[in-house]
């Protein structure tokens, strides 16, 4: 364990905490905004990736690719909000969980009948495709670079957009309080979609970012599906610092836990039993993060108004 | 003069258990029809859905009773199957050991992580249950010893004071079947006895529960240790089917599975549970038996379901919800 | 006066800056009808949270019977015998009118919660919330679901669980809210025969009930104390007058 390693398992942390972060966002806005629970946020992370994968390929250039993969994502997110989640947001939760849970698996046996069982892979573009040394013994690829960018800029746009804009004072006051939102004479329903439209952009653009670093396959969105909830859980349901902050912790305990856990534990273990228990207990870890923040703060860290 | 008021008696247990009664027959006679006619597709099948039953059954008396929507049951029914697995590495094959060792086992997990996931309330819950159950999966799929991913064939089929019970298919069908009934009318009664009512008190209002001096977080967890318990025997007996365990018996889709075939039964009809999880199954295999892409059939089901509010299936089978 | 069933000393709440009760301190004598009024936003129902448990003050303390209870949770000050009725009706709706009784009939049963027979067979539990819902006059209503009950059945229900308890100490958040005027009259002299009986804490917006029934009436006004007395002394005090009654300088 030296520096330049510990330096390169942070930065990947940190890469991994932008893209949960980017599919958190829309996840905690929609569920802040709406009490609705979206188990098919997931799906709009993969549908990001195979549809940019396969744009890419068409148009043989990355940011064509990226722009027509992200239009498509969302066209399809829409027609899913049209037709399904629509009436779901008047449902009871456990209808909400239920309705999703079968649009995951509509999609994704979808997408394994259009492209496949077999895991396809997205080029990442050829500006961006090296790596540059950061410090002595560390090269440090530029695509990952280049996902922590857009993870600020997202995070600072975000953050504008709530704290300083209209359509963000309308979208804090509506999770708190929908009558008076409605009072004002604001259509709810429109701002609704807006919110959802937003989420599933950001989430379909988490998927073409990492699509070029995961095998692009129709079950990718439910691992990151599940760390984005266990995200805004940690940050507080509806707020965005919250899941920024909480994208961060999860994605740095998650690879610094898997790179360093056996290590770790070979100084107070023996190593064949510190072999045995570091995978499990690094794989854990997030989850019992996660269950010491709720102890702590059942309402997560930045929930201001916790669970009646 | 109390006595005088004229007031009907009322009945409460009698419906759900002629309607569990109902289920349970139809089910032992298509496991006797199978067996009869030598069909040993069907009666594993068969087995198959008992076993399900129970743990759809054990996951409906959390929603329908308790109020308390666990997305992480799959979980529990795993875990008991690794009880069966590991203890069997170590000799321990037979029932009246291997039964209560996995009962008390998942039912401390159970208690353990309810302890810390009923401190919260609405998604929270749903969202504490689910992380605990990829806690179990993760756990075990870091166990090399016991097959790590690729999961482990068991050591032998459990015994009953020594007796093969689970050998033949048939045996094991109508251990299934036993389980179930037992579950099933043990859950039933469950519902209308003290702890029974308060647990649906509180599930509808629990403020007033409290006033009136209901320690609901205790009700609440013995229930949930309860219902974590019986799904490890179902766990138990689904390791004994397949004699393999693996960690995607705990994968979170199956723990979806079981929420729909609860829902689909009628959330708050335990009876109802059992019959969601034949029809589920039977979705699954028919769907299976001509397209590899049957979770796509079956989502489209579910959706539809869920928006046309047809989630209720033993409506069709006119039953009132209790 | 003997010792009170339920003494505030100096109860302090706030939510963020805003102070919702101040330096509160209260007794109510047994057998006591005290009413506690004040202006909308005075801070009684958070007042009448804090004693029931379902909110902890910031400092102060709770006695009731002579025990403090300031640190315990709301069902084990329920079991102790204080019993609440909502401001906004609180019954279990897809229940019976009779199982809400017989459910609440349990919860002072501490050591038999735990039985194997039908709760609602249970006869002496019957015959408890029988006898409960014949003091409201609800008999007959017995084997409804309590959603199909009017609004002053309600009431009344909710009073039935709470009497079916035993309670030693009874604490009315408005009971008359939203009820006709028969019924209003009704839940009147039903709680004139409690009177003496079982002492009350009763918050009440309608003078005529207050003044009919109060032995003593405490004013609260933002928060605070203002003032504590006979109904006749606190009818003819000035500042309530000018706080409350809405009767300010000419």
């Amino acid at each position: 364990m030296n520096a330049s390693l510990l330096a390169l398992q942070a930065l990947n942390g940190l890469q991994y905490g932008m893209i949960l972060f980017l599919v958190a966002a829309g996840l905690t806005l929609v569920f802040g905004v709406m009490d609705f629970i979206n188990l098919a946020h997931g799906v709009q992370f993969t549908l990001g990736a195979y549809l940019t994968a396969s744009f890419v390929a068409r148009f043989d250039n990355f940011a064509l690719g990226l722009a027509a993969g992200l239009a498509a994502a969302l066209a399809l997110g829409v027609l899913l909000e049209i037709a399904v989640f629509r009436i779901l947001t008047r449902r009871s939760h456990l209808e909400q969980v239920l309705g999703t849970f079968g649009v995951i698996l509509v999609v994704t046996d979808a997408l394994r009948l259009v492209y496949g069982p077999a895991p396809r892979s997205l080029r990442m573009p050829e500006a961006l495709s090296g790596a540059i040394p950061l410090m002595d013994g560390l090269m440090y690829p530029l695509w990952r670079l280049a996902i922590i960018a857009a993870g600020l800029v997202v995070a600072l746009a975000l953050w504008l957009l709530v704290a300083k804009t209209r359509v963000g004072m309308l979208v804090r006051a509506g999770s708190t309080d929908r009558e008076t939102v409605s009072a004002l004479g604001v259509d709810i329903e429109r701002l609704f979609v807006l919110v959802f439209v937003f989420g599933a952009l950001l989430a379909a653009f988490a998927g073409a970012m990492a699509g070029p670093l995961l095998s692009i396959e129709p079950t990718m969105g439910d691992n990151v599906l599940i760390l984005a909830f266990v995200v805004i859980v940690i940050g507080g349901i509806g707020s965005i610092r919250g899941a920024f902050v909480a994208a961060l912790l999860i994605g740095l305990v998650d690879t610094l836990g898997r790179a360093f856990a056996t290590d770790v534990l070979k100084l107070v273990l023996s190593n064949a039993t510190a072999s045995a228990a570091g995978p499990a207990i690094a794989s854990m870890l997030i989850y019992v993060l996660m269950a010491l923040v709720l102890v702590a703060r059942p309402a997560g860290l930045f929930g201001g108004n916790g669970p009646s | 003069m109390i006595e005088a008021a004229a007031f009907r008696q009322d009945e409460p247990l009698r419906r759900p258990l002629r309607a569990a009664a109902l289920v349970l027959v139809a089910l032992a006679a298509a496991i006797l029809v199978a067996w009869a006619m030598g069909n040993a597709w069907w009666l594993s099948f068969l087995a198959r859905v008992a076993i399900t039953a129970t743990a759809a059954l054990s996951l409906s008396c959390l929603i329908g009773q308790a109020g308390l929507v666990s997305f992480g049951h799959a979980a529990q029914v795993g875990l008991g199957a690794y009880v069966a697995l590991i203890a069997g590495e170590y000799g321990i094959a037979d029932l009246t050991l291997l039964a209560p060792l996995a009962f008390v086992v998942v039912a401390l997990w159970s208690a353990v992580t309810a302890a810390l996931a009923l401190r919260t309330r609405g998604v929270y819950f749903i969202m504490l249950t689910l992380a605990f159950a990829q806690m179990a999966y993760f756990i075990m799929q870091s166990l090399s010893r016991f097959g790590g991913d690729d999961g482990m064939a068991l050591a032998r089929r459990a015994t009953l004071f020594g007796a093969p019970v689970l050998k033949t298919d048939l045996g094991l069908a109508l251990a299934a079947l036993a389980l179930l009934a037992a579950a099933l009318i043990g859950f039933v009664w469950m519902t209308e006895t003290r702890y029974g009512l308060v647990l649906r008190a509180a599930k509808e209002n629990e403020s007033r529960a409290l006033a009136s001096g209901f320690r609901v977080f205790r009700f609440q967890l013995y229930a949930y240790a309860l219902a974590g318990g019986v799904a490890a025997l179902a766990g138990v007996l689904l390791a004994n089917q397949a004699e393999f365990v693996s960690p995607s018996y705990m994968n979170w889709h199956r723990s979806g599975e079981l929420i729909v075939m609860v829902v689909l039964g009628g959330a708050t009809s335990l009876p109802g549970a059992v019959i969601g999880a034949a029809v589920v199954l039977i979705i699954e295999e028919a769907l299976g038996h001509w397209t590899e892409f049957w979770k796509l059939g079956l989502g489209l089901v579910i959706v539809a379901a869920v928006l046309l509010r047809g989630a209720d299936l033993s409506a069709l089978f006119g039953r009132a919800r209790r | 006066m003997s010792e009170a069933i339920l003494s505030l000393r100096d109860l302090d709440k706030s939510f963020g800056a805003l102070r919702v009760t101040r330096k509160v301190t209260l007794d109510v004598a047994p057998g006591e009808v005290h009413a506690l009024i004040g202006p909308n936003g005075a801070g009684k129902t958070t007042l009448i949270s804090q004693i029931a448990g379902s909110l902890k003050p910031d400092s102060g303390r709770v006695i009731f019977a002579g025990e403090d209870v300031t640190h315990l949770d709301a069902p084990s000050r329920a079991q102790r015998g204080l019993a609440r009725v909502f401001q906004i009706s609180n019954v279990v709706d897809s229940f019976t009118v009779l199982a809400n009784v017989v459910l609440s009939a349990l919860a002072t049963e501490t050591t038999a919660w735990w039985g194997w027979g039908v709760a609602m067979k249970d006869p002496g539990l019957r015959e408890r919330a029988f006898y409960a819902l014949d003091q409201v006059g609800l008999v007959e209503r017995a084997p409804d679901q309590a959603a199909d009950l009017s609004y002053g059945e309600r009431r009344a229900l909710e009073l039935a669980m709470g009497l079916v308890q035993n309670p030693r100490l009874f604490l009315l958040d408005e009971p008359m809210a939203g009820t006709g005027r028969e019924e209003s009259r009704r839940l009147t002299e039903l709680l004139r025969t409690l009177k003496g009986r079982t002492p009350m804490l009763l918050i009440e917006h309608d003078m005529s009930t207050v003044f009919a029934l109060a032995d003593r009436v405490t004013v609260l006004v933002d928060g605070a104390v203002a003032i504590t007395g006979a109904p006749d002394v606190v009818r003819a005090d000035r500042i309530v007058r000018e706080a409350y009654l809405g009767e300010g300088e000419p």
